[in-house]
Parts: structure tokens; C-alpha cells; sequence
């Protein structure tokens, strides 16, 4: 997360063009040459605290807005595989997110959380560069810049009291994997998965239990819904060095029409860099 | 007290469910969509249709209370109606007894219609999409939904007798 | 006159607080942070399809957005039980206040009446749609990152039979001053007749 930052600084790395995603080496708006003399209101992202607000929206608005991406993905798709594929990449996406944003966030003491240590709306990651752009500026904005660079001074130390306090990654595979079924699930739908089973059978193979998934409960009948949340756990595991590959499996009775079992097929390098580094 | 029909009529004047219960004996013998484009479900939405001409100009419309149709009685029977602001309406005969069904109605429609019709993503949002120009009243698709008619079957059934 | 302001805005008060007793006590909730980034991948995926073709993006998210409110509005009426609205004062208010709370827990600003009271804008402080974005600069002329709201807008009108345009004016993101809606009524719908009886 840090990396990309300072990258955006950068300026000799004009020569990349790629033509997917933002471009972190090309930066924010204000760069453009020929706006320089237009006002520049920082980018409201930079200014606020990386902590988890605790925000919400109605569950129907996501329900809504999830089904539709399933429709439009189920339109366009002409093979089952292609289908799946597409909504378990949406996943992905959020999932190699969430491993830096949960990581940190989970690095911060709870008691912190609540005190001073960071101010709620001040900056975390981008206070330099917020900085920069304030000198570029007119007098416009200058006021709202002031304080915003007070609260960046501030926050960085409390930054880099954080870096040292991060909490350190996860190596073990039952270690990762007890993260996303509490600090992930709790995280996105508010308590920890319902299970987290280890195969009996295969070595390689975990099961992330959801009696009652949140996003598809509107959906009946169609389990290839779940691969958005596949792909979200193999994104997670992925970006840590896990490689897998994740699957929904239904598993439902009376109680639960929706139950669904996510199945995780760690790749053998992971499981054999395992038994070097821990013993078997 | 009991009900003896229960109607859905979408926007453009198409009744797009019925379901008719034979009185009291034998509750199971009735039928399920079967009235749609008969002469009884173009008779009652006649019926709504002009009362509520009539009633929206009779009304003060200045004040913002609509003048609206809630129930209309005969010797023998009331009809109930609940008219949502997208223009489906809900209609239920029933016997003369009762005076109001309207939470009855507004529980169809916000518990069963929109959970089942509405959100679901492989129903169309409006019953005539795609389909051939059969507009106004000269009938379209129906609800055929089995969750929907499930749900709608185990709330109204108490009532039935 | 005084009479019909008070009313008003009595109106509008009460409004409010059908608005914040839904949202508190009747609507379940889920984490926005996975509201904005699956929002925010599906943005990104379709700049993707469409090769940067940020027009093309925005009427894609408008027809999402429009799929999404023909439906979205059965919801929010068996939520709310409101009837249609009498003019477009109230309409604005219902948006502002009851549909915007509901449903993204925010409640945008109304403003800039048109004379004739036909044309409103919505100014949004908050905008859940677009935490943590900041766009590439190609898409910053072009691209309108949340256009799916004015689709839904648009949608959700039409099936109470209002025919109007949804349009963004301008949004923060472009670094521009506000984030703002514009809501045009083009004409009221006719309720169908039966045949036979016109």
C-alpha cells in the first residue's frame, strides 16, 4: 500500500501505459499540465482516516446492486466456466484489498481505536502527498489545507509508531485461514463464519461453512452466485502467497436452504513450503 | 368472515394473478390463475377503474389526500383494494363482515409480492416486457412463481374459512 | 401563503423522521466499505470491456442503474407505503429524505428549483459509492464514476409514472466543486385505460 504511494511521486515513469486499472505511476488529477491554473480540492481520500468507519448502507441496496452484477455477468457470459470466472475476478478484486486493509487495521490497538492515537478524519497513508498538493494551490483552498496538514504531522507519527506495531503476516495456513473466517467475515457481514473445517480426507483441502450467505439469500437455486465470495478468500489468500483455488459447495437442510461450504484447494508448493518451514 | 378471491392487476390493466376459493366446503377445489382474460376479471377491473375516476374527481386534490377506493359493498359482498403508487393493484372479495382487509392486502404486497416478484432477478419487473403488443386488459403472462403462490396460499388459507 | 409553508415543511419534517425511524429500526445493513468496492470493481471491469470508452461506461451503469430501480422502487414503496406524490416538491423530499436514507443512509441536499418547479438538483456531501476512489486522469472529462444512481433514479421514477432525465452536473471526483444531480421532469405518465373504456 505504502509502495504505490511513493510511486506516485515519481515523475520518469512516463513511459508506462497501461491500459487497465488506475494508474498509480501517472497520479491524481492536479498533475495534468494543462489544469495546473484550475483549482485544486484534494481528493478526499487522502485526507481521511484509513480506520473502518463503521459505515453502512441497506442490505437491499447491495442485494440489489449484486444481483444486477450477476445478471449483467450471466448476459454476457456464454459458458458456465466463463460465468463463474468473471464473478469469482469481482471477488478477487476486493479480496487483494483486503488483505493490506485488514491487516493494518488489525494492527491498530483496540484501545487506540477510540482514544486520540489518530484522529478520526485525519490522514494515515497519503499525508505527503497532500502536502504537495497544497503547495501548488490558491488561496481558495488554503484554509481547508491548514488544518489538513496539521492533522497529517499528527497522524504520521502515529503512523510510524504503527509500522513497527504492525501486526506481522500470517505464514501459517491455519493461521490465515482463522483470520478470514473471524477478522474477514466478521469484518464484511458482521460475525465469523459459521465453520472453519480442515478436510479429513485430503491434506490440501480447508471449509469455510456460511449457513446463511448475505449476498445470495435473495437468490434461490443457483449456488454458481457464491464464486463472488470464492474469489474474494482466493484473492485474500493469493495476494498472501497462498495460492488456491476456492469453490462453493451447497450443504443445505431444513434450517439452511442456503448453506453453502467453500471449498479451499491450497496448491502442493504451498503446502510443501509449509512442511519445510514449520516441520511436517 | 371469509374471502372468496383474490386478484393482481399490473399497470397496464392486465390482471396478472387470480386465485378463486369455492365457498367454504371444500377450499381445496379452487382454482389458480385460471379467470385471468374472463368476463369477471375485465367486469372488476371495469369497476375499480371507473369508481376511481369518479372518486378522483369528486376529491379536493389541493390538499394531497388522494380521494382513494378502499372498499365498495354490496348486500352480499365487499370488494378490497389496495392501489400501490406504480399502479398494481390488489383486490380481494370477500364476505360482508369484515370491514377492512387493507393490512391484509399491504402485507401481500410488501412481504410476498415484493420478496418474491420483485426481487427476483429471473421475473421480469413488468409482466409484458418483450412480449407481443396485448396491452390494456387483453391479458399477458401471469404469475407463475411457485414460492410466490407457496407464500401467498399459507396466508391467506386461515382466512379462507 | 404562510399556511402552505408551514404545512410544507411539516411535511418535510415528518418525512425526515419517516426516513431515520426506517433506516433505524427497520432496514438491515451491511458494511459500505463492500458496498464501494464491489461497486468500484464492477466500475473498473467495464472501463475495462469497453477500453476506456468512458461514454460507453456511463450508459452502461445508467442501464444497470435503471434494471435496478424499476424493482428498487416495489421495495422501498412496501417499505414506506407512500402514495404518489402530488407535485415535485414532495417528490424531491421523498427522494431526499426518505428514498436517499433508506437505502444508502445519506440524505442529499435539495436545491437549485428550476422557476416552474420542475427541475431540481440533489447535492450530495457523501456519496458511499465513491470511498476510496480517486480516477485515472483519462476518465476525469468523461467518465461519471456513480452514474448508476441516475439510472436508478430514472427508473424508479418512470414506474410512478414520472418521466423524467437524470443527469450528473458534477461530482467531487472530477475535481470539480460538489458533487450534484440534476432531476428534470419531462412530462407526467397517463395511467393505462382499459379498452373499451376510452
Amino acid at each position: 500500500m505504502t509502495d504505490k504511494l511513493i510511486l506516485t511521486g515519481m515523475p520518469e515513469e512516463q513511459n508506462v501505459h497501461s491500459t487497465t486499472g488506475y494508474e498509480y505511476i501517472i497520479g491524481p488529477k492536479q498533475s495534468l499540465p494543462n489544469e495546473a491554473n484550475a483549482p485544486y480540492i484534494p481528493s478526499k481520500i487522502y485526507s481521511e482516516s484509513i480506520l473502518y468507519k463503521k459505515q453502512q448502507v441497506s442490505l437491499m441496496s447491495m442485494a440489489f446492486l449484486y444481483q444486477e452484477l450477476i445478471s449483467q455477468i450471466y448476459k454476457n457470459s456464454k459458458t458456465s466456466t466463463e460465468f463463474e470466472t468473471k464473478l469469482s475476478n469481482h471477488g478477487s478484486n476486493i479480496g487483494f484489498k483486503l488483505l493490506d486493509l485488514l491487516n493494518l487495521r488489525a494492527s491498530v490497538p483496540s484501545s487506540a481505536r477510540s482514544s486520540t492515537f489518530l484522529p478520526s478524519n485525519a490522514s494515515l497513508t497519503g499525508g505527503n502527498t497532500g502536502e504537495t498538493g497544497g503547495a501548488s494551490t490558491n488561496t481558495n483552498t488554503s484554509t481547508i489545507l491548514t488544518g489538513y496538514i496539521d492533522k497529517s504531522y499528527e497522524s504520521n507519527e502515529s503512523l510510524s509508531n504503527m509500522i513497527s506495531q504492525l501486526r506481522r503476516r500470517d505464514l501459517k495456513i491455519i493461521d490465515i485461514l482463522q483470520f478470514i473466517h473471524g477478522s474477514v467475515w466478521s469484518y464484511l457481514f458482521g460475525a465469523p463464519s459459521n465453520d472453519l473445517v480442515k478436510s479429513s480426507e485430503r491434506e490440501n483441502e480447508y471449509m469455510i461453512v456460511d449457513n446463511e450467505p448475505v449476498l445470495t439469500q435473495f437468490i434461490s437455486g443457483n449456488f454458481s452466485c457464491n464464486y463472488f465470495m470464492c474469489g474474494l478468500i482466493k484473492g485474500f489468500l493469493s495476494q498472501a502467497g497462498f495460492e488456491c483455488t476456492v469453490s462453493p459447495h451447497p450443504d443445505v437442510d431444513e434450517i439452511y436452504p442456503n448453506r453453502v461450504v467453500y471449498l479451499i484447494k491450497f496448491e502442493k508448493q504451498v503446502l510443501e513450503r509449509e512442511a519445510l518451514k514449520f516441520g511436517a | 368472515m371469509t374471502i372468496y378471491s383474490f386478484w393482481i392487476f399490473d399497470k397496464h390493466c392486465n390482471c396478472i394473478f387470480n386465485r378463486e376459493w369455492t365457498l367454504s366446503s371444500d377450499s381445496s377445489s379452487g382454482t389458480t390463475n385460471s379467470k385471468q382474460n374472463s368476463e369477471t376479471a375485465k367486469l372488476l377491473y371495469g369497476l375499480i377503474y371507473s369508481l376511481r375516476n369518479i372518486t378522483q374527481k369528486l376529491s379536493n386534490t389541493e390538499s394531497g389526500n388522494k380521494n382513494d377506493i378502499r372498499t365498495i359493498s354490496t348486500g352480499k359482498y365487499r370488494v378490497h383494494t389496495y392501489c400501490t403508487a406504480t399502479g398494481l393493484w390488489f383486490v380481494l372479495l370477500t364476505d360482508f363482515f369484515q370491514q377492512s382487509y387493507l393490512q391484509v392486502l399491504q402485507h401481500i404486497y410488501s412481504h410476498i409480492y415484493v420478496k418474491y416478484v420483485s426481487h427476483n432477478l429471473l421475473l421480469p419487473y413488468d409482466l409484458t416486457e418483450n412480449q407481443p403488443i396485448l396491452m390494456r386488459g387483453q391479458g399477458t403472462r401471469k404469475i407463475t412463481n411457485r414460492h410466490f403462490i407457496a407464500a401467498l396460499e399459507s396466508f391467506l388459507s386461515p382466512i379462507v374459512e | 401563503m404562510s399556511t402552505t409553508d408551514k404545512t410544507s415543511s411539516s411535511h418535510s419534517k415528518s418525512l425526515k423522521i419517516i426516513g431515520d425511524e426506517i433506516w433505524k429500526n427497520k432496514t438491515e445493513k451491511i458494511n459500505a466499505e463492500l458496498f464501494a468496492m464491489t461497486y468500484g470493481s464492477i466500475v473498473s471491469q467495464l472501463c475495462q470491456d469497453f477500453q476506456r470508452d468512458y461514454k460507453k461506461v456511463n450508459d452502461q451503469l445508467f442501464t444497470m442503474g435503471y434494471n435496478i430501480g424499476v424493482r428498487l422502487i416495489e421495495d422501498f414503496l412496501a417499505r414506506t407505503a407512500m402514495p404518489r406524490c402530488e407535485d415535485m416538491v414532495r417528490t424531491a423530499e421523498v427522494i431526499s429524505k426518505c428514498a436517499f436514507k433508506i437505502f444508502l443512509n445519506i440524505s442529499p441536499q435539495v436545491s437549485n428549483w428550476s422557476p416552474n418547479k420542475e427541475a431540481f438538483s440533489l447535492i450530495f456531501p457523501e456519496n458511499p459509492l465513491s470511498e476510496f476512489v480517486e480516477l485515472p486522469m483519462d476518465a476525469t472529462k468523461d467518465l461519471w464514476y456513480s452514474n448508476i444512481l441516475c439510472g436508478v433514479m430514472k427508473g424508479a421514477l418512470e414506474m410512478v409514472q414520472l418521466d423524467c432525465d437524470v443527469y450528473f452536473v458534477s461530482d467531487v471526483l472530477r475535481s470539480e466543486q460538489q458533487t450534484e444531480i440534476r432531476v428534470k421532469l419531462n412530462k407526467v405518465l397517463r395511467d393505462e385505460i382499459p379498452i373499451g373504456e376510452d
